[in-house]
């Protein structure tokens, strides 16, 4: 008896779920992808596509400071911060991931404290026809493992901050390719899925080094060919 | 035989290197015979927000020959000032790929004050602005430059084709201070030129 009943309790449970994934996904099998209610950058919900999973297949590089920093800074507000830790910029001819130079800026991290270097430039761009913005970054073979690297967008009229969702971890001794998607319905942003006119009004890219409390180290970073792709 | 070949190494490189590294430049305003018609545009005298309050001839500083414009400026550092001073001339400019100038802040100006170009293109008289700024540096000449060609990312809220360059209508500069940092002091400009 008690078996009869565990059994038929069991075949609830399964029915249950099955129901509630039935639910939950539309009951659409087969149906188009109409995209998701989900909220947009600068109002409430709006409907967004899912990004694209195409491969890139065209590459734009915006700068490769190979003549100069083409606009790229430590940005004032930064200078008199003590987490921010950036203190010059300049081009390199030390490693270069294409060409023959690179953007070098030198970072002092103390370590026990979340501290970054933050280099940027400000630059009015549409780039409403790429999907992806990346960029190559080079910490030296005896750098401490540890630091990490994301993409900061500043976007739209109200200038708003868009850090990307993830960090991405750089290696000793090794370029190391960070790259976010820009298209709608993009994940790699925090707190923001971009919508059609996320990547029209860019304001901003920057790029932070980050070290979350270790590891402590002294000296240079290498940022090469800022580009955009789709 | 290894002097005459490092010699002759040295030679070449002097008569090369000058043709292999940049693309000719024609200079439009090298101001050694006057202003050439530039000037401080009426509306600019108007808005509150700009402060540029004289423009001459100086020969304190120049990047190439003995003279340079001198713009004097007065910005107060607790808001966005800009100071303007532009040419009204036709241009048909599709031999060349870039316009740029020179601009140089005295050694004792603060940091932080920027610059760019701003075109009016067109029949409608579009006004593009350079979509980004260039630090000026205290004691330093800067180049400004702004790419011409088609599919060009330096020009604001605009599609750059072949028809941007062939109709420019005026040229100005902008110098802007973004709420700090407070000045009050000349700017020198400079070499102004179309690069192949």
């Amino acid at each position: 008896m008690m078996n009869s009943r565990s059994g038929l309790a069991a075949w609830c449970v399964i029915f249950a779920s099955c129901f509630s994934v039935l639910f939950l996904a539309g009951c659409g099998r087969g149906e188009p992808d109409t995209g998701t209610k989900i909220p947009s950058t600068e109002e409430g919900p709006s409907t967004v596509p899912s990004p694209s999973r195409e491969p890139i297949t065209e590459e734009r590089t915006f700068y490769d400071f190979e003549t100069d920093l083409d606009g790229w800074e430590v940005p004032i507000w930064a200078e008199g911060k003590n987490d921010y830790v950036a203190r010059e910029v300049m081009i390199s001819p030390d490693v270069a991931s294409s060409g023959a130079h690179s953007m070098r800026t030198v970072v002092d991290f103390p370590g026990n404290m979340w501290s970054a270097g933050l280099v940027e430039i400000q630059q009015y761009l549409n780039l409403s026809s790429y999907r992806v913005i990346s960029g190559d970054i080079y910490i030296p073979g005896d750098v401490p493992l540890g630091l990490k690297a994301k993409f900061i967008l500043t976007v739209g009229n109200n200038w708003k901050w868009v850090e990307m969702s993830r960090s991405v971890p750089l290696i000793p001794g090794e370029w190391v390719t960070l790259t976010a998607s820009i298209e709608p319905g993009s994940y790699d942003w925090k707190r923001v899925v971009p919508d059609e006119k996320f990547a029209e009004d860019v304001r901003k890219i920057a790029l932070r080094i980050e070290s979350n409390r270790k590891p402590r180290y002294s000296g240079p970073v290498y940022i090469d060919n800022i580009r955009v792709g789709k | 035989m290894k002097k005459v070949l490092f010699i002759l190494a040295l030679v070449g490189l002097f008569f090369v290197a000058p043709v292999s590294q940049g693309h000719a430049a024609e200079v439009l305003f090298d101001f050694e015979d006057g202003l050439q018609g530039w000037e401080i545009p009426d509306w600019a005298y108007e808005k509150p927000d700009h402060g540029q309050k004289d423009l001459g001839l100086s020969d304190k500083f120049a990047k190439t020959g003995k003279q340079s414009m001198e713009l004097t400026l007065e910005f107060p550092g607790d808001r966005w000032m800009g100071g303007i001073i532009e040419i009204m001339q036709y241009y048909d400019w599709t031999d060349y790929s870039a316009i740029a100038v020179d601009v140089y802040l005295p050694e004792d100006a603060p940091h932080g004050l920027k610059a760019k170009l701003i075109l009016t293109v067109g029949d409608t008289w579009k006004w593009a602005e350079m979509s980004k700024s260039f630090t000026l540096v205290p004691g330093e000449w800067v180049t400004l430059s702004g790419d011409l060609t088609p599919g060009s990312i330096d020009w604001r809220r605009i599609q750059v084709d072949d028809s941007f360059r062939q109709d420019v209508r005026k040229i100005d500069i902008r110098i802007a201070s973004n709420g700090k940092p407070a000045y009050s002091g000349p700017v020198y400009i400079d070499n102004v030129r179309v690069i192949e």
